[in-house]
């Protein structure tokens, strides 16, 4: 496994400089020129300190303009809902040699779930996932994801930045920082969390090194969405615009004596976006706006679904509302150290239909095109047993799957080996998916870089390569 | 130059040095068309002189062969640094016969005709010019004197680098022009104002003045009452006014407290762990109180840096030289079950001591070291054997719970495992199996000056804690040894940090990168200078806090000019003073001390302000944060007294661009974003300190309103209203009150009053002049 667990973006194998050059096209000239354009590392240039969420084009266009990430933490494991292992039913019982995160492996141990092939593209499907499975034609499956370590939080923290440590800036904070965002009025990038509340806090959406602008806004499911959104219990509306009111008078006199300070104008502007999210922030996670047709449809009627599905439905009226960037985190952790069939039964419960009712919603409201979903954990699970009926931790092989904008669908790519333990064929690291996600946005990954403590940082460190039999 | 990444699969490395290139062959003599083109032998004719190597030759290897012939890069085995390895030849076998040019394989690759094999590959070629002076060289029996040999040209350019430099003694430029004449500091600036036909601005009006050096060295607002006997002594005599005000402020408490707080930022000190447990560490606070009373008491700095690193090993018996080590343990940590697997351990074993590494060289150095982690740094000269054996120096001991004499509060501390240093190894990309390479204690080569690890030992005699293995107290020896070790460079260091903190950005605006990518001083005379003062004077930072402030360019209006803005638009020059924004903490301190609730009970355990329900996201805490902390005295304690919980951050500061402390940072983000208005808007802290504003008003002025706004601006801003204001404030009170009684019929008058007055206060609270001090 590779062992490097922080990286600077920086060394890259010296290439031959013929090769190189050949490569870039034009010549010394033409790359000193290149070395003196590129100097910012925003998508297209710096972003605008006045309005640092305006949207901006990407390096070529974009198949996405949105992502919708469903993270299922904990980490789901694949031969027990999307990638059965009859090698591993075979072997049911057997011994191996192997190492887990507990220490302590049981035997081999098959799967408790039925499977059955849907769609053209024949994809299997455990019998707890059936609503999923509608979609499958239009879903590419990534079944030999690795990661670096076995650990939740510096898993999770990689799948989210790319590094295994805190500190450093989120995939959806990158994302906002190379493209701002359509509506001002919201945040750009929303976290639909745990409702458990998150292993490792706030780091995992957090902005790292990047301007706080870019850090993941938590929205909460119930009640005002964001922190602060909620008045003072004696301030009325009236009151506040009164104050903003006076707040601008004031400044005024303040503005013109300081004519050569951009940020003071910028100030006064963020009250009034302010005043304005209050209005639109509260309105967008209003659910009662949508029919009980919709609410249905997204499980929001069926109190083991009720959770997720808001939190889908949410995210579907963010993007809808021109947010760039989703993350919907499961409830509860997919952690079945013992007693998977009951931990998997009940994520599978909690999860299907709310998934159906996106991925459904999304198609008929013609964000399908728009939209990039993902699927995923921060890793997957053990083929053999732990404590008698569970599954341990698993960086070595896991599955992520990915649909809408830009995804072939109805597409499988790589393999685990027979009985699911380690990404055998066509392994995909982190800054894989990392590398293939920003594409689909319009973002050369190699590019979207940020000078920090004399480093230039990418989301993908010196790694990533683009998985292309996925792309449409 | 900042690197390039819009070439997709280049080599970052190849593509910085390809710019080097086109600037060292843009200097390259071009063709020579005046000698003849070939000789009989097809060759260009050597050159008819005695050639001398240094002078003549190895200019010619440094700026057409060494980028990818000499070590760090050693294409086809060719490393052309060094007289023993270019006898070696490359993997094609030798590539040069003393004595005879004709034979030496060099000069039929520099000057083939054949586009695909002649060096270099791309750019110029070599003039004939310069084939023929190595033909010379060759056939006079290639003389390489061996003090000639570059083992690294990394190192060399290092050595040549301003910030490696030892520390000069610089005359300031001889100007007298009134009030800019008797300070160096603006003789400096003036210097260079002069050279760009700049004119300084004139000085700031005293009450602008006394708020802006008030804020500056504490943190906190100044009364009206002190700011009315500031403007009148000024009318008295200004110059000693403005001393005995820098003079009165650098005694007081408040000081450490502002200044501390900007050390602590480098140190990346927080209260907790981090990490998924992020369990509380209720005993790091000492670190932070020594840092405090060192600022306070103007600990000299060489003394500052040596107790961090090395506090236990240098005065075991004292505690704050103990708690002095906190800053190696500041940084994130994870307790890991021994059921984990090794992988798992060794790899959080390393990260930790990396952060201990990388916050080391960017706080103390500024540079950055975590590159050499995995690979040679490919622009510093930092290798990974380096990197390594600085790493030696934390790797024989870890994070502590000690209590001095087995006596005493317990104090997180740093503490070596006993006087043997553990094994090191150089571990090839950071792999941690890798077991091969045993390395010792050792710094960084290109700042020793003649000096080696050796000469930093302490004596057997000199240790007064046998069971340490005083590896720090050297590795602190070096880092402040200004004759012989990195002295020069952690002075210049710290004293870009405090002009930073004073001017709004430093002299090298990249305060925590001084190595060759970093930024270029604008004034790197006055870097020098200030540098120098500070080494030569005991490491006093209080006289520089004073240098700098009794300036005349410190003392500059904010008055913005187009014309000049045309000449110097990033405003680097200082021809005038921009308004600082005030950091989160001060911010907060300062609603606390207008509204007269703030608590000044200094140092001891920190404090745990309220943080709402869903504020607190994080989930597996070991240490969870408690639910039932209130807003009372208690917690209206200066922010730097602040319990930080780095997974449960405040959500005030962290509005307001508190950095996240997992890392050294030296320069605080200053975004404006909505967060921080609705914040302003609607934050239970900031609605409480305007109730507590209108309360102090309410008492102090009674029923007048007229006389409660003049109060109110007087105690927010430091300054009376102009009538406008005054109308416009008066207008709104009425109003609110009106809105107020007419939907609360219920409350009293009193009552309504109060809520109106909060409604003003709140507002003051949100002006762009209440939070950028001019």
């Amino acid at each position: 496994m590779n062992n490097r667990s922080v990286h600077c973006g920086r060394y890259e194998p010296i290439v031959n400089r013929r090769e190189l050059l050949a490569r870039a096209g034009g010549g010394l000239g033409m790359l000193a020129l290149a070395d003196l354009l590129c100097q910012t590392g925003g998508a297209a240039g710096e972003p605008d300190p006045v309005r640092p969420l305006a949207p901006r084009n990407g390096h070529f266009p974009a198949k996405a303009t949105s992502v919708i990430w469903l993270f299922m933490e904990g980490g789901p494991s694949a031969v027990d809902i999307f990638d059965p292992k009859p090698e591993l039913t075979k072997r049911d019982g057997e011994r191996i040699d192997i190492n887990v995160f507990f220490g302590d492996p049981g035997p081999l141990m098959k799967s408790p779930f039925q499977f059955q092939q849907y769609g053209e593209s024949g994809a299997w499907v455990c019998e707890k996932y059936t609503h999923v499975a509608r979609h499958v034609d239009d879903i590419a499956f990534i079944k030999s994801c690795y990661t670096g370590s076995d650990n939740h939080v510096p898993a999770i923290y990689q799948m989210n930045s790319g590094i295994p440590r805190p500190g450093f800036p989120s995939a959806g904070a990158w994302v906002t920082y190379g493209l701002g965002s359509e509506n001002q009025n919201l945040p750009g990038y929303v976290v639909l969390g745990n409702t458990k509340g998150a292993k490792g806090g706030i780091h995992n959406w957090g902005n790292g090194f990047l301007p706080s602008t870019y850090q993941g806004t938590l929205f909460r499911p119930q009640g005002t969405p964001i922190l602060n959104l909620e008045r003072p219990a004696d301030l009325q509306p009236g009151d506040q615009r009164a104050q903003l009111d006076l707040l601008a008078r004031l400044n005024e006199e303040h503005l013109n004596a300081h004519s050569g300070e951009a940020d003071l104008l910028a100030r006064i502007q963020s009250f009034e976006l302010a005043y304005r999210m209050q209005t639109e922030a509260t309105d967008v996670v209003d659910l009662s706006q949508e029919t009980p047709a919709t609410r249905k449809m997204y499980g929001i009627d069926n109190k083991q679904s009720r959770s997720f599905g808001s939190k889908c439905l949410m995210a579907r009226r963010l993007v809808e509302s021109g947010v760039r960037f989703v993350q919907v985190y499961s409830d509860g952790e997919w952690d079945a150290h013992n007693k998977l069939t009951d931990n998997h039964s009940s994520h599978c419960a909690a999860t299907d239909v709310p998934i159906d009712g996106l991925l459904t919603d999304l198609k008929q409201r013609g964000l399908w095109d728009s939209t990039l979903v993902i699927w995923g954990g921060e890793f997957g699970r053990m083929p053999v047993s732990q404590r008698g009926d569970g599954r341990d931790h698993n960086p070595n092989g896991f599955l992520t799957w990915m649909a809408g904008a830009g995804i072939q669908g109805g597409v499988s790519h790589g393999e685990t080996d027979d009985i699911g333990y380690k990404a055998a064929v066509d392994p995909v690291s982190v800054h894989d998916l990392h590398a293939t996600m920003l594409h689909l946005m319009g973002i050369d990954h190699e590019r979207l870089t940020y000078l920090h403590n004399g480093r230039r940082y990418r989301l993908t460190d010196v790694e990533g390569e683009l998985i292309h039999p996925i792309l449409s | 130059m900042p690197l390039c990444s819009s070439l997709p699969r280049m080599s970052r490395a190849a593509r910085a040095s390809a710019w080097l290139l086109v600037c060292c062959l843009s200097v390259a003599a071009p063709a020579d068309d005046a000698s003849p083109a070939r000789s009989s032998d097809g060759l260009p004719p050597a050159v008819n002189r005695k050639v001398d190597f240094v002078a003549d030759v190895q200019p010619i290897f440094r700026a057409c062969c060494f980028e990818c012939h000499a070590t760090g890069n050693e294409e086809g085995g060719l490393n052309l640094g060094t007289r023993s390895r270019v006898m070696e030849g490359g993997d094609g076998g030798p590539i040069l016969t003393a004595g005879d040019s004709v034979a030496s394989r060099l000069i039929h690759r520099v000057a083939s005709v054949d586009e695909s094999s002649v060096m270099p590959p791309e750019g110029d070629r070599l003039s004939n010019e310069q084939i023929g002076i190595l033909r010379a060289w060759i056939d006079q029996g290639a003389e390489w004197p061996p003090e000639a040999d570059i083992a690294d040209p990394r190192t060399e350019r290092a050595r040549e680098h301003w910030a490696f430099q030892s520390l000069q003694s610089v005359t300031p430029p001889e100007i007298d022009r009134g009030r800019w004449g008797a300070n160096p500091i603006d003789r400096f600036l003036l210097a260079r104002l002069d050279d760009e036909g700049l004119a300084p601005s004139p000085p700031a009006n005293s009450r602008q003045l006394m708020r802006r050096i008030v804020f500056d060295l504490t943190g906190l607002p100044p009364t009206p009452e002190e700011l009315d006997a500031f403007v009148a002594a000024c009318e008295v005599d200004r110059e000693d006014a403005l001393q005995s005000l820098v003079d009165r402020l650098l005694a007081s408490t408040h000081y450490g407290e502002r200044w501390g707080r900007h050390w602590l930022d480098v140190a990346r000190y927080a209260d907790s762990d981090g990490q998924e447990g992020d369990k509380d560490r209720p005993h790091a606070y000492h670190y932070r109180d020594f840092v405090i009373r060192a600022f306070n008491d103007d600990m000299p700095f060489d003394r500052f840096v040596r107790w961090q690193l090395a506090g236990d090993e240098y005065e075991p018996d004292n505690r704050a030289a103990v708690a002095a080590t906190g800053f190696i343990v500041a940084g994130p940590h994870t307790v890991l079950g021994d059921t984990f697997l090794e992988e798992e351990l060794l790899r959080n074993r390393y990260n930790e001591l990396d952060d201990m590494v990388a916050t080391t060289g960017t706080a103390l150095l500024g540079l950055t070291f975590g590159c050499a982690r995995c690979h040679d740094h490919k622009y510093d000269a930092i290798s990974a054997r380096e990197y390594y054996r600085f790493l030696s120096a934390f790797h024989s001991g870890d994070r502590k719970e000690v209590k001095i004499g087995g006596k005493g509060p317990k104090i997180l501390a740093f503490e070596d495992f006993g006087p043997e240093p553990a094994t090191t190894w150089l571990f090839e990309r950071a792999d941690f199996y890798d077991r091969d390479q045993q390395v010792q204690l050792g710094f960084l080569e290109v700042l020793l000056r003649g000096t080696t690890v050796d000469d930093y030992h302490a004596s057997e005699s000199d240790r007064p804690k046998p069971d340490s293995t005083y590896q720090r107290h050297a590795l602190a020896e070096w880092l402040t040894d200004v004759e012989r070790g990195a002295g020069p460079l952690l002075a210049r260091v710290i004293v870009n940090r405090l002009w930073q903190h004073h001017f709004g950005e430093g002299l090298v605006r990249t305060v925590d990168d001084f190595g060759v990518r970093g930024e270029s001083p604008t004034h790197p005379e006055l870097l020098e200078w200030l540098a120098h003062d500070l080494a030569a004077n005991g490491w006093r930072l209080k006289r520089l806090h004073r240098l700098m402030m009794t300036s005349a360019a410190y003392q500059q209006g904010t008055e913005f000019d187009p014309e000049k803005a045309a000449i110097d638009p990033a405003h680097r020059l200082l021809w005038r003073r921009r308004p600082q924004r005030l950091e989160a903490e001060a911010l907060r301190d300062a609603m606390l001390a207008i509204s007269g609730t703030l608590n000044l009970e200094p140092f001891g355990p920190a404090f745990k302000p309220p943080i709402p329900k869903e504020a607190i996201a994080a989930r597996n805490l070991k240490s969870e944060y408690p639910a039932d902390a209130k807003d009372d005295p208690a917690t209206r304690r200066r922010t730097v007294y602040m319990f930080h919980k780095r997974v449960v951050p405040y959500p005030l500061l962290q509005a307001f661009d508190r950095p996240d402390l997992l890392q050294s940072c030296g320069r605080r983000d200053q975004s404006t974003v909505a967060p921080q208005a609705l914040a302003l808007l609607n934050d239970p802290f900031v609605r409480a300190r305007a109730s507590d504003f209108a309360t102090r008003l309410v008492n102090e002025c009674g029923d007048e309103n007229g006389l409660l706004v003049m109060r109110a601006f007087n105690l927010a801003l430091g300054r009376l209203p102009r009538d406008s204001e005054h109308a416009a404030a008066v207008t709104f009170i009425a109003n609110q009150q009106r809105q107020r009684e007419t939907r609360d019929a219920e409350q009293t008058a009193a009552d309504i009053r109060h809520a109106a007055v909060t409604d003003f206060c709140q507002t003051l609270f949100g002006l762009n002049e209440f939070a950028y001090v001019d």
